[in-house]
């Protein structure tokens, strides 16, 4: 087991560096971020020259500003005023000495706007997944028991219904019935406006996202479910369990959901990673202050340092957690060994 | 498994926890959706946003309200020569006593001085202790010189019509208190990284003092106990960020905010179906016009006059203007500021036979009969640019059918503002001279006939080239008389021969047939129910200080 994670993490490395540079420069070549300013009669060309060489925009893509991203700046001298003269030795140390550098947008270091919004993400998306998985495998157990009955039709009818609706109609629509129709939930918002953000408050604030997030993610969760749980409920080791006189709960819950269970890890193993990279749609919608929202206002500004840093992110997380799928196949699956 | 229990369960939930939610009746706490958080406060960000936000804690030496009149806010009274506070000296240069009102203190108790004034004139002059626009202000001011505890006197260089609109003190920098940024100075050698700027122990000088900025959700600002204006009736502002149109609507509808305002004209009928909501208008200070590239790389044909002519006539813009922004909205006669325009100013009136009798003459024909004119082989089809801005978009698909109906091909493209608007080095499209129409708006100075730029966007050594980048005359307008009359208008002080000149040089402009004026945009606000409405409506019109007069807004009785 330990050469095998050893392997995969160090086949991982080549992987995420290919993507931080093709990121990096792809991101470079994608617009002017000072673009609002160079657009904005306050600011003179002398201003905007200035920024320019504060934020190292002044030096060329390649090789100065690619090696300032790798390896930082504080060991040569740079010109911070855009005057030609060089003035001192620069701050950034590169994303290789873990140093992602400075917002563009935010004029703050790029681990300290990740670590206001990644907890909000992670307990958004977290709640959201937990009440995907407790959804689909009740809905997806319960139409797998009756199949082809009205109430599997029904629940059928409603997956596809829910799943090809695009996110941000389905949270529009959530939130035309129960904040602005029935007035139960808040429209947007982490905390009401006005008075304590308690943990009921949060939780009531949570619960338009969770849906929005949840429904589409439970349509297609519990169809997986339904299909293996059906393969599974009639293959012989279940039938074997029934005839030794097990009950119908514990054939169902102990024999059949647990190797049904096997393509539910795959689908987690691939959607976990992406909690971290926070709901891009509903955290815009719903006014959340996560990672998605932060990546579209980085995209948005050309906030080269954050987008590059979402990006690898994201990626190292999809790393891990499909390191951890295979594990975890091995658990449920005593047929499958990693070797 | 019972589905429909935990159907119920789910919805009795939600009815519970619904239940902490009742809001409390009307209090003195209003909530202004903001659609557009700034990362940070003016001036280390130049989003409008910033600047708007700062109309609630930081006010500035004087200001203008609706109807651009001008009133003093931390002086005594606004230094004109009639007063004697400004004064032309021998050498023809202006210079300007800028009296403090006595008394006045910073939100944190602290007298504001000169000694504040000359910080700030330091950190404008100094563009190394601040990354911030500045203006013209360092090129222009000779010295600042304390003259007493609250008399602060600027000398400038040469005569500063504009002392009042463009080249003041506080024109781009909040006067910033010395007592606060002077030790960050000293420790750091400037201020870009203050704490200040993130909302952190923010000290200012307004109705309304920062006390806390929910980074990503709100901003709440409370009573200043040591402001001396008007006392605040409402005790608690809070700017709600929420950056989705439909959910500002959305908020507004369910009462979680009290005000919503920039919207876009087409969502002025989901604002007023609210009941009891007040949707009002101000008069617009930016126009969208049609820009055309007449000399720097686009399509030949618009290199003659009379095409550029020939395209303005083509487009009827009043009733796209009726039609696509609203009932009642105003036309941009011209990119300088209407109230400098003479009466009688011209405008190119929709006449399609006009257009098509212009393009015949400057010889652009149909010759192969599909509908495009062309000369010499060459296709008039030329490439359209505009922002995502739904409006613009709208427009461009409007104008590619009239101009369409006179020969002319277009091809559109909706791009993001970032790459529109980039500089010439980073190859933004309007720089490099890479389309043949945009449409965009450009502000100007709307109090003075000049715009301290003018020559960045439309002199003869604005054009950027290789060699020369600096410039955003991406049109590539030139006529060296406009340039010589630029430079007359920025030092004339007699306002008579001023207007002269500068209507000199509006004429020229408009002869270019370069920029042809599509509308001024009206900024929308939309009231909740339980507020004052005149007050509200008495809010300021330029580009920052929509909200100049919060001060005055009061619960309805």
């Amino acid at each position: 087991m330990g050469p095998y994670l050893l392997r995969r993490l160090l086949q991982a490395i080549p992987l995420l560096a290919i993507i931080a540079v093709l990121v990096f420069f792809l991101i470079q070549a994608s617009g002017d971020p000072l673009a609002e300013e160079a657009a904005n009669p306050r600011f003179t060309q002398a201003d905007i020259a200035l920024m320019r060489a504060r934020l190292g925009l002044n030096e060329p893509l390649f090789p100065h500003r690619f090696i300032t991203w790798l390896i930082g700046d504080d060991w040569r001298l740079r010109d911070y005023t855009g005057d030609g003269v060089l003035d001192g030795y620069g701050s950034q140390r590169g994303i290789l000495r873990g140093d992602f550098g400075e917002s563009y947008r935010f004029k703050q270091p790029v681990g300290d706007l990740v670590a206001l919004r990644l907890p909000n993400t992670i307990l958004l998306g977290s709640s959201a997944y937990i009440v995907t998985i407790v959804f689909s495998l009740i809905v997806g157990i319960y139409a797998s028991l009756r199949p082809y009955t009205l109430a599997d039709n029904a629940l059928t009818g409603f997956s596809f219904f829910t799943f090809s609706m695009p996110i941000f109609l389905i949270a529009l629509l959530l939130v035309q019935i129960f904040a602005v129709g029935l007035g139960w939930l808040p429209v947007q918002g982490m905390c009401p406006a006005r008075g304590e953000c308690t943990t009921v408050e949060r939780a009531r604030h949570m619960i338009l996202p969770i849906m929005s997030l949840s429904l589409i993610s439970i349509a297609s969760y519990s169809r997986y479910i339904r299909t293996a749980m059906l393969e599974t409920i009639n293959s012989d080791y279940v039938r074997t369990a029934r005839a030794k006189g097990l009950g119908e709960r514990r054939v169902v819950s102990l024999h059949a959901l647990k190797n049904a269970s096997l393509p539910l890890v795959t689908l987690i193993g691939l959607d976990v990673p992406l909690i971290l990279s926070g709901a891009v749609v509903t955290e815009t919608i719903f006014g959340w202050n996560g990672m998605g929202k932060l990546f579209i206002d980085s995209l948005t500004f050309n906030d080269s340092p954050v987008i590059v840093f979402f990006v690898l992110l994201v990626a190292t997380a999809v790393v891990v957690f499909q390191l951890i799928t295979d594990i975890i196949y091995g658990w449920l699956d005593p047929r499958v060994r990693i070797q | 498994m019972n589905l429909a229990r935990i159907v119920g369960v789910i919805l009795a939930l939600m009815l519970t926890l619904s239940a902490f939610g009742i809001a409390s009746a009307q209090d003195t706490t209003i909530i202004i959706g903001w659609e557009q958080e700034p990362p940070l406060l003016r001036p280390r960000s130049s989003l409008t946003f910033a600047s708007l936000m700062g109309g609630f804690f930081h006010r500035d030496l004087w200001d203008w309200n609706g109807q651009l009149e001008i009133f003093p806010v931390m002086v005594e009274s606004v230094p004109t020569f009639e007063n004697g506070l400004a004064r032309t000296l021998a050498n023809g240069a202006t210079q300007v006593d800028i009296v403090l009102k006595e008394g006045i203190l910073w939100s944190d108790g602290a007298p504001i001085t000169s000694a504040d004034l000359e910080f700030t004139h330091m950190i404008m002059m100094n563009p190394a202790t601040l990354t911030a626009g500045r203006g013209s202000y360092p090129d222009i001011v000779e010295s600042g010189e304390v003259i007493d505890e609250r008399t602060f006197r600027l000398t400038y260089n040469a005569p500063a019509p504009d002392y009042l609109v463009a080249d003041y003190l506080s024109a781009n920098i909040p006067i910033l208190p010395a007592h606060v940024f002077g030790p960050i100075l000293e420790a750091s050698g400037n201020l870009d990284d203050a704490p200040q700027w993130r909302g952190i122990d923010y000290v200012g000088y307004g109705p309304y003092v920062l006390t806390e900025w929910a980074v990503g959700q709100q901003v709440v600002m409370d009573k200043n106990p040591n402001w001396d204006g008007q006392e605040p009736a409402i005790d608690r502002v809070i700017l709600r960020f929420i950056t989705d149109t439909a959910q500002m609507t959305n908020a507004f509808a369910n009462g979680e905010i009290d005000l919503a305002f920039n919207f876009q004209d087409s969502l002025v009928p989901q604002y007023s179906a609210v009941p009891g909501a007040e949707v009002f208008q101000t008069p617009g200070v930016y126009g969208d016009a049609v820009w055309i590239n007449m000399g720097n790389g686009g399509h030949p044909a618009l290199t003659d006059v009379r095409v550029r002519e020939a395209i303005a006539h083509a487009m009827d813009r009043e009733t796209m203007a009726q039609q696509l922004v609203g009932p009642g909205v105003q036309m941009a006669l011209s990119w300088f500021s209407s109230a400098f325009l003479p009466e009688d100013h011209p405008f190119r009136e929709y006449n399609p036979e006009r257009a098509a009798q212009l393009l015949d003459e400057a010889g652009w024909i149909d010759t192969n009969g599909n509908g495009i004119r062309d000369k010499d082989g060459v296709e008039m089809i030329l490439r359209f640019f505009t922002t995502t801005r739904q409006v613009r978009m709208d427009y461009q698909v409007v104008i590619q059918e009239q101009l369409r109906a006179v020969g002319i091909g277009t091809q559109l493209f909706p791009v993001p503002a970032t790459i529109l608007f980039a500089d010439y080095l980073e190859r933004g499209i309007l720089d490099t001279g890479d389309f043949d129409l945009a449409i965009f708006a450009l502000s100007s100075n709307p109090l003075s006939p000049y715009s301290g730029d003018t020559l960045e966007w439309f002199g003869c050594d604005g054009i950027p080239t290789p060699e020369d980048p600096a410039g955003s005359n991406g049109w590539g307008f030139c006529n060296p008389r406009f340039d010589e009359l630029n430079g007359m208008v920025a030092v004339e002080v007699d306002p008579v021969r001023r207007l002269e000149l500068a209507r000199e040089q509006f004429q020229l402009f408009y002869e270019g047939a370069f920029w042809h004026g599509l509308y001024l945009r009206p900024t929308w606000y939309a009231l909740a129910p339980g507020w004052e409405l005149e007050p509200v409506k008495g809010v300021g019109t330029l580009a920052a200080n929509w909200f100049n007069n919060i001060e005055f807004w009061a619960p309805s009785m």
